[in-house]
């Protein structure tokens, strides 16, 4: 094929041009990354609440609760009512479920102390995985917090891969990201000052459509996959090693089919074989839609409320699960012709969004 | 072989810096490496991407050379045209063997009601649809010039030649053969900065175009025909990004390495016509049936000659995949080609250029709905809804935004920059220069290159043509 005339023949010109736009290309991508990432600014700060949440817990009592997992967590369990109604120091260290266990594991085991508990609450989905995989949302959440650090972690190793993938933006998110600029949206659904609580409390007071059906099928048999049992043993024994108790709480979810706290025992059953599970009675399972916000993970305050105070009533009287009861409650299966729901019946409007 | 993977660029360099290694213990002797060591570096590395996707792969592309290489050797001794015929008769079939046991064998035993066990797994081996075509070529070649016989290292440099061995293009003997028995890792400059361009180019196609268009890919069209346009457009445009960034990278690699290969895309979207289009559109293949199934039939020359163009497109339609909607899609083309002939060469039609365009694009499109739908209900559903006028009503626009599969937006970006981009074409077409020019500036590279970065779809597809 013959050359261009728009072409430049130098190749010397060619290779510093290629050069300079790979290096500024990846520059703008790491800068946009460090400075525009909102989902990354809020658990960031999140992460540094409740730091200064823990430093004035620990003034008063030396050993605390470290609960982490996904978001549920974070929006389920309300710190400050857990220490003030039932003497539990307990801190949040919840983050996006989309960073995946083994980032948030890496990032919040950082904060126990010896003597503290650790209190796992990934959603049963995170931990039902085979294989191990760091999502991208996950590795880029981790060097936005850390930085360059090319070491060794306990549960999560970073690799130059990750590195690529940060100094690349999603096509999805930087177009999401540009379209709501124009039309001046909320950058992210969350906001610092009105969700994030002083005691690092995920508020979520946003009501949207959620999916509900009260005549769904029965939910399907949840395991504790390869990957979640190798996490969950590795948390137990760097624990041990660490003089730090560890349990398992099960976040709260909405789940309007019976044989759903069927499922959860069953799930539960799995965990129990490496840790003590608290004995919550909601089991992971709230069936009424009023007390949730925008995602069937969420609750609103009232939800919140109800799961802090399940929680509260477990840690601070030291209940935990037995085999035998959560055996009974996974072979509590409903024949799905029976299913007799009692749930409410008037959901309130909200609006469609 | 993937070029968007990280890890092929390790291999290929962890392949050169070995060669650089012995190279500079010759070096040491004050010696120049001799040329049978660059080719069988270059050997090594060919043989090892093949080992590196599977032992089939590379097993069953060891038989294919190997029969080829062999045959071509029996074939050349041959003193006359019956003998090299009878030779070629038999070792061709040989050499389709793998091809037809990996990739038609189920679908023969379906078509037949044979029960095949479904135990045996379904392992294409990487390229083979490739390399075989390749190697009859080589094959059928040898027979005509037997003057000329290449060593086995300089025929496995040809067959294996890593850049395009797994997707194409179908190299020519004359072509490639003369280039693999100079090979020499040679660094020019201004082959590698042209080289790097061609890379660029190729990755901005199938990483920012091709990988991210498949996400704007509505899964349904809900029974609503704009969606249903809309489906089949982004297929084709994303079939064209995919698979023309791959020749591009391919391209480039090779011409890094001081090979000129085939450029198998010459912007066809911007061709008038569908011979036009099939001249643009994987020339190397178009050219293969051309030269070893059309011209051997009489080509245009009998009276059969729209029979002879029907039957090229149905092999070439089956070439794509054991499906029956890929030998209508073949089918389809054949038949339009030879509409298109028979109007503009036999009675002297011509179309003015804008409607012409406007055909050809609307057929082109419609007929990738064949190639994408392997269903045939599912495909049988779709025309009833493209070709019913009542599909076509303003209710219909309406509800269109709601059935997109992802975002308005990403569609509204996309689909413009793939616009912009096949502009950029066309009007190097129209000038008669490189189609790719204007994208092959400094400036359209500073940009390709800032878009690379931006627009990582999030999703590892693999190059759609990797499954041919």
């Amino acid at each position: 094929m013959q050359t261009s005339s728009f072409t430049s023949r130098s190749s010397a010109g060619t290779f510093v041009v290629l050069m300079l736009a790979a290096v500024l290309s990846a520059a703008f991508s790491w800068h946009a990354k460090r400075h525009w990432q909102v989902e990354s600014a809020f658990f960031s700060e999140s992460i540094r609440v409740s730091q200064r949440y823990a430093n004035t817990l620990r003034a008063k009592s030396p050993h605390l609760f470290i609960v982490f997992g996904g978001s549920t967590s974070k929006a389920s369990w309300i710190p400050s009512i857990l220490q003030d109604e039932f003497g539990v120091p307990i801190v949040n260290f919840g983050l996006h479920a989309g960073f995946g266990p083994h980032v948030i594991t890496e990032l919040a085991m950082r904060e126990a102390r010896p003597g503290d508990t650790v209190v796992i609450a990934f959603e049963p989905a995170s931990l039902a995985r085979d294989t191990i995989f760091f999502p991208t949302s996950g590795t880029d959440f981790f060097l936005h917090e850390k930085g360059l650090s090319f070491r060794r972690g306990q549960f999560f190793r970073l690799a130059p891969t990750h590195l690529v993938q940060y100094l690349q933006g999603n096509t999805r998110y930087n177009l999401f990201m540009i379209m709501k600029r124009l039309r001046r949206m909320k950058p992210y659904r969350y906001v610092i000052d009105d969700n994030l609580r002083k005691d690092g409390w995920l508020e979520v007071n946003e009501r949207r459509h959620l999916p509900f059906d009260p005549t769904a099928r029965p939910s399907r048999p949840i395991h504790l996959g390869k990957a979640g049992r190798e996490l969950i043993l590795a948390i137990r024994d760097e624990c041990e090693r660490r003089g730090v108790r560890a349990i398992y709480a099960i976040p709260p979810s909405l789940e309007g089919n019976p044989n759903a706290t069927s499922a959860y025992a069953g799930f539960l059953l799995d965990i129990l074989q490496i840790l003590p599970v608290v004995r919550d009675p909601l089991l992971g399972c709230n069936p009424n839609p009023n007390e949730f916000a925008d995602t069937t993970q969420h609750p609103l305050r009232s939800g919140a409320i109800r799961a802090t105070r399940s929680l509260g009533t477990a840690l601070a009287t030291d209940q935990f699960w037995t085999k035998e009861e959560l055996s009974r409650l996974h072979a509590r299966r409903i024949d799905a012709d029976a299913l007799s729901i009692s749930l409410p019946r008037k959901i309130e409007s909200i609006p469609n969004k | 072989m993937d070029f968007s993977d990280l890890t092929y660029w390790i291999l290929f360099a962890s392949g050169v810096a070995s060669f650089l290694a012995v190279a500079g213990c010759f070096r040491l002797f004050r010696s120049n490496v001799p040329g049978s060591v660059h080719k069988s570096f270059l050997v090594l590395i060919g043989l090892s991407a093949l080992g590196y996707a599977s032992a089939e792969t590379l097993f069953t592309f060891l038989f294919v050379s190997a029969a080829a290489y062999s045959s071509g050797a029996l074939v050349r001794r041959m003193e006359t045209p019956h003998a090299r015929r009878i030779v070629l008769a038999l070792a061709i079939p040989v050499l389709f063997l793998p091809l037809v046991w990996f990739k038609y064998r189920l679908f023969i035993a379906k078509n037949l009601g044979i029960d095949f066990t479904a135990n045996l797994p379904l392992v294409l081996p990487v390229g083979i649809s490739f390399y075989t075509f390749q190697a009859v070529g080589f094959l059928v070649d040898s027979a005509r010039n037997r003057a000329d016989f290449p060593s086995f290292v300089d025929f496995l440099c040809f067959e294996s030649f890593v850049p395009q061995i797994v997707a194409g293009p179908i190299e020519r003997r004359s072509g490639l053969l003369p280039q693999m028995r100079s090979f020499r890792f040679r660094w020019r400059t201004s082959d590698i900065a042209w080289g790097l361009r061609y890379i660029v180019l190729g990755l901005f196609f199938k990483l920012c175009l091709g990988d991210n268009l498949a996400l704007c890919h509505p899964a349904d069209s809900h029974g609503n025909v704009f969606a249903l346009w809309l489906r089949n457009i982004s297929f084709g445009l994303r079939i064209y990004f995919d698979f023309c960034g791959y020749g591009l990278s391919a391209y480039g690699l090779a011409r890094c390495m001081g090979v000129r290969l085939t450029q198998n895309f010459a912007a066809p979207y911007s061709a008038s016509d569908i011979t036009e289009f099939w001249r643009r559109w994987h020339r190397s293949l178009t050219n293969w049936f051309r030269d070893y199934v059309y011209f051997p039939l009489g080509g245009s020359r009998t009276r059969c000659w729209a029979f002879n163009i029907l039957f090229v497109f149905l092999l070439s339609g089956l070439w794509h995949g054991a499906s029956w909607n890929f030998v209508l899609w073949g089918g389809a083309n054949g038949v339009a080609l030879v509409a298109h002939k028979f109007f503009s060469r036999r009675l002297g039609l011509r179309l003015p250029r804008p409607l012409a365009r406007f055909l050809l694009l609307a057929f082109v499109f419609y007929a990738w709905m064949l190639f994408d739908r392997t269903s045939l209900p599912a495909l049988l559903a779709d025309h009833a809804l493209l070709f019913s006028p009542r599909s076509y009503t303003t209710s219909s626009l309406r509800a269109f935004p709601g059935t997109f599969q992802d975002p308005f937006v990403l569609s509204c970006f996309l689909l413009p920059l793939a616009g912009l981009v096949l502009l950029a074409e066309g009007f190097c077409v129209r000038r008669g220069r490189n189609p790719y020019a204007i994208l092959l500036s400094h400036p359209a590279l500073c940009a390709e290159i800032f878009l690379i970065f931006q627009l990582d779809s999030g999703h590892a597809n693999e190059f759609i043509y990797f499954a041919f």
